[in-house]
This record gives structure tokens, C-alpha cells and sequence, in this order.
């Protein structure tokens, strides 16, 4: 079986290009922490350089955005230009599971912090967010969330 | 089932809900992913049944056949099986009755508590130490299961260096040793050779087709570059060419499977969908049937 150091080493390539980039150039500083052996180091560095590292970073992104737009789709789209570096923060502190099943969850509770401490000030995306926020709750059966109105957003952002 | 043993099947997804009877008349088996009959709930540590979805297997069950078609057992991770999930599969399978059970021979969990999961599936390596693990594993599995458990055969995107088998080669081996046996999914090969420049003819000459019980057949789309196994649209003609070879080769073959994402419904018609049943169903008679070649 790989090593856990070995898939913990492709997965993180995969989730952060910069590491991939840089162990392409033969730099393997990045894989220090990950207790390889010989055989598993030549392996990342030769898949590293294959195109198709790219192509996974490139899909474990897609299906991260997926699973969040299907909850949020119109948060989403309210972010514009902020959506990218809002998403890159996110994502460099939290990996997913294997059913991307909570990343909306993730999305929802960096958004709302963002929003509390003043980092995200659009009225479009707050009152938008905080309608999707709602519906969203209200679908996992959390009554308490069903209505969206104002006072809601109080209750999001405590 | 038709004059041959071989059936056909699609398999379910929440877009046949509407035209679930008439899409059952036309097929043998209705293979269902049993990860979205129930969603995770409490920190993985029990399931929830997903109503709709589950209603809609049922429904097919009374009528048809339906293996279940599970993509969460990650038999590659380094961290062991999900105990857990692999109770709640088999568990399901049995409730279902369904004749046989499949995943994937792949990794989508990584660390403790997944903290450090991909995001996408990553093929295993094919190596001696892999094929080792594996093969305790997965016999641990097959032990389990009063039903067959199949492997699928992955689309890969990168190569592995220094391997000591090639895929054909390390399935021979894992389904010999294990007891397991194989889903021989035809766009995955189609994927590889697109993106790896496999030969799928070759793949096919050094597999051992006794071990291949349900075969898939599906549609990609073009993303970033690469042919992805996306399950859009109709069957890729490429894939659809491969399956005489492993309808005439593969003795022990009991089901042809059409999978699509559920986003290309729209697009091919309830009435399209059904109709590439039939088309699966003529290919196979065909097939197996030397007079209809003539």
C-alpha cells in the first residue's frame, strides 16, 4: 500500500499548484514533512512534471466550486471579482472530505465571519447570502431558519 | 432478460425520477450509487436515508435487479477502510437483495479524519507493496459479502513512475488473489488513451476477461485540456467499439451499464436514454450471436 506520507503528499500537490511548482523545478523541500522513501519522492516529482497534476488541481477546484454553488449559486455569482481570492483563502486552510459534503458549510461559516468582521461590505452579497443561508438551513430542517428576513442576518452573524 | 445472459442496465440517477416505470421496461438492471441513497450525518458516524433517492431504488428493485455502485470506499487509502461505511454498504446491498456490489480501485480519502483528502479520485500504484495491502484488504471485504464485490478499472490523468505492473497485470493479480472481481468500465480506457496514450486493444489482450462481471459504458467532455470521464452525454462511439471484443471475451459478463451525469438528461431525452439501452442491448445480441454478423 503507499505510504500515508505519499498520498498525503500527491493530495496536498493537488490542492496547492504553488507546491507542485515548485517540486517540478526538483526543489522536494515541500515533502520534508511527509516521511517518503526514495521511490515515493522520484514518483511525486515525476508526476509532479506530468500535466495531468494540473488537470487534478484544476478538478478537485471545480468540484469544490460545484459543491458550494449548489447552494449558494447566486452568493456566488454576487461575489464577482472577490469570488477568486475569497475561495483561495478558504481552501488553503481547510481540505475537503471525500464527499465534499461540507463545503457549503465551510463557504457559509467564512463568509458569515467575513462579513462580521467587515472584510466582506457588499449589500448584494450579504443580502443575498443571507437568503441562501436561510433556504439552506431551512432544507436540512433547521426550522428556526426557515423564514429569511432581517433579523435573520443578526442571527447569522453572532 | 433477452435471448442472451448479458443484460443491460442504466444506472439511476435523480433525473429518471419522472420516467422511472418506462426507463425499467427497457432494461435488466438498474444499478444505483448508494452513496446518494443516504447522506452522512453526525461526523460520518451514521447515515441518513436520502427520501427521494431511496424511494426511487426501491421503486426499481421491485423490478429489476440493482447492484449497487458505491464511490466512497477508497480500498487504496494508507489510512485502512471506513468501517463504518463498509457496514452501512453491505448492509444496504443486502436490503436491496442486490445480485453484486462495486467501487472503485482508487483513493478519494487521505489522513486522519480526511484532513488531507484531494478532492478528486487518484489512481493506487501499482506496485508489489500496493498489490500486497490490496489483496489482504480486499479479500477482507469479499470474505464480508455474501454477494460479488467488482473493482473498477480508473480514468487516470498522471502515470505513476517505477511501477511494477501495469494495470491489466495488477487487476489479474488482485482479482486471483483477493476474490474479487472486475467492472471494466470502456470510457475509463477510452480517458487513458485520450490522455495517456494507453492502448485499449492491448489493455483488453492482457486482461483475463473471466474476471469482468458489468461493463460500463459512458460519455466524457473536454475540460482543461484533457478527455475527462464525465459521464455527459451519450456513450463515446470509441468506448462503444471496445464492447464486442468484451461481450464475446468476457464469459462470466452479466450486465452492460450506461452512466450519465444527470445535467445531460435535458440534452438526450428520457426517450434517448432508453434508446441507448436498446442500442447496448442490440450490440451484445450481436455479439454473442455470429448469424447476426452475417
Amino acid at each position: 500500500m503507499s505510504h500515508l506520507g505519499f498520498q498525503a503528499a500527491l493530495s496536498a500537490m493537488i490542492r496547492r499548484p504553488d507546491l507542485a511548482r515548485q517540486v517540478r523545478t526538483g526543489d522536494t523541500g515541500p515533502f520534508m514533512r511527509f516521511d517518503l522513501n526514495e521511490v515515493e519522492t522520484r514518483r511525486l516529482v515525476g508526476v509532479a512534471r506530468q500535466p495531468g497534476i494540473a488537470f487534478y488541481a484544476s478538478l478537485s477546484r471545480a468540484n469544490r466550486v460545484e459543491a458550494i454553488a449548489e447552494v449558494f449559486p447566486q452568493t456566488l455569482a454576487a461575489m464577482q471579482a472577490g469570488r477568486r481570492r475569497f475561495l483561495d483563502n478558504l481552501w488553503s486552510s481547510r481540505a475537503p472530505n471525500h464527499r465534499l459534503d461540507r463545503e457549503a458549510e465551510f463557504f457559509a461559516d467564512s463568509l458569515a465571519a467575513a462579513i462580521r468582521n467587515l472584510e466582506v461590505t457588499n449589500e448584494k452579497v450579504i443580502r443575498v447570502f443571507v437568503r441562501e443561508h436561510a433556504a439552506w438551513r431551512a432544507a436540512l430542517g433547521d426550522q428556526a431558519a426557515a423564514p429569511p428576513s432581517g433579523p435573520l442576518l443578526g442571527t447569522l452573524l453572532r | 432478460m433477452a435471448e442472451s445472459e448479458i443484460g443491460v442496465g442504466v444506472l439511476l440517477n435523480p433525473g429518471l425520477h419522472s420516467g422511472l416505470d418506462a426507463l425499467l421496461e427497457a432494461v435488466d438492471f438498474a444499478p444505483a450509487i448508494p452513496d446518494r441513497l443516504w447522506r452522512a450525518i453526525d461526523g460520518d458516524n451514521a447515515y441518513q436515508r436520502v427520501k427521494g433517492a431511496w424511494d426511487m431504488a426501491s421503486r426499481a428493485g421491485a423490478r429489476v435487479p440493482v447492484p449497487l455502485h458505491a464511490i466512497g470506499l477508497s480500498v487504496g487509502s494508507a489510512h485502512g477502510l471506513d468501517e463504518r461505511y463498509l457496514c452501512e454498504l453491505l448492509g444496504l446491498a443486502a436490503e436491496l437483495d442486490s445480485p453484486w456490489w462495486s467501487d472503485h480501485l482508487s483513493t478519494v480519502r487521505v489522513g486522519v479524519h480526511e484532513a488531507e483528502s484531494p478532492g478528486v479520485v487518484l489512481p493506487v500504484v501499482y506496485d508489489e507493496p500496493t498489490l500486497d495491502a490490496l489483496t489482504e484488504r480486499v479479500a477482507g471485504v469479499v470474505r464480508r459479502s455474501p454477494k460479488p464485490f467488482l473493482l473498477e478499472n480508473p480514468a487516470s490523468f498522471i502515470e505513476y513512475p517505477e511501477q511494477d505492473f501495469d494495470e491489466p497485470e495488477f487487476f489479474n493479480r488482485l482479482c486471483d488473489a483477493a476474490g474479487c472481481r472486475m467492472l471494466l468500465d470502456l470510457h475509463n480506457l477510452v480517458c487513458n488513451a485520450r490522455n495517456l496514450g494507453a492502448d485499449p486493444g492491448e489493455y483488453l489482450s492482457r486482461l483475463d476477461l473471466d474476471n469482468v462481471l458489468e461493463v460500463h459504458v459512458a460519455g466524457g467532455a473536454e475540460m482543461y485540456g484533457f478527455w475527462s470521464d464525465a459521464h455527459f452525454g451519450f456513450a463515446d462511439a470509441a468506448a462503444l467499439g471496445l464492447l464486442p471484443r468484451v461481450v464475446r471475451g468476457a464469459r462470466h459478463l452479466r450486465c452492460v451499464t450506461f452512466e450519465f451525469h444527470e445535467a445531460s438528461l435535458e440534452a438526450m431525452s428520457l426517450q434517448g436514454v432508453i434508446a441507448q439501452a436498446e442500442g447496448l442491448r442490440r450490440i451484445v445480441e450481436d455479439s454473442v450471436n455470429p448469424k447476426a454478423w452475417a
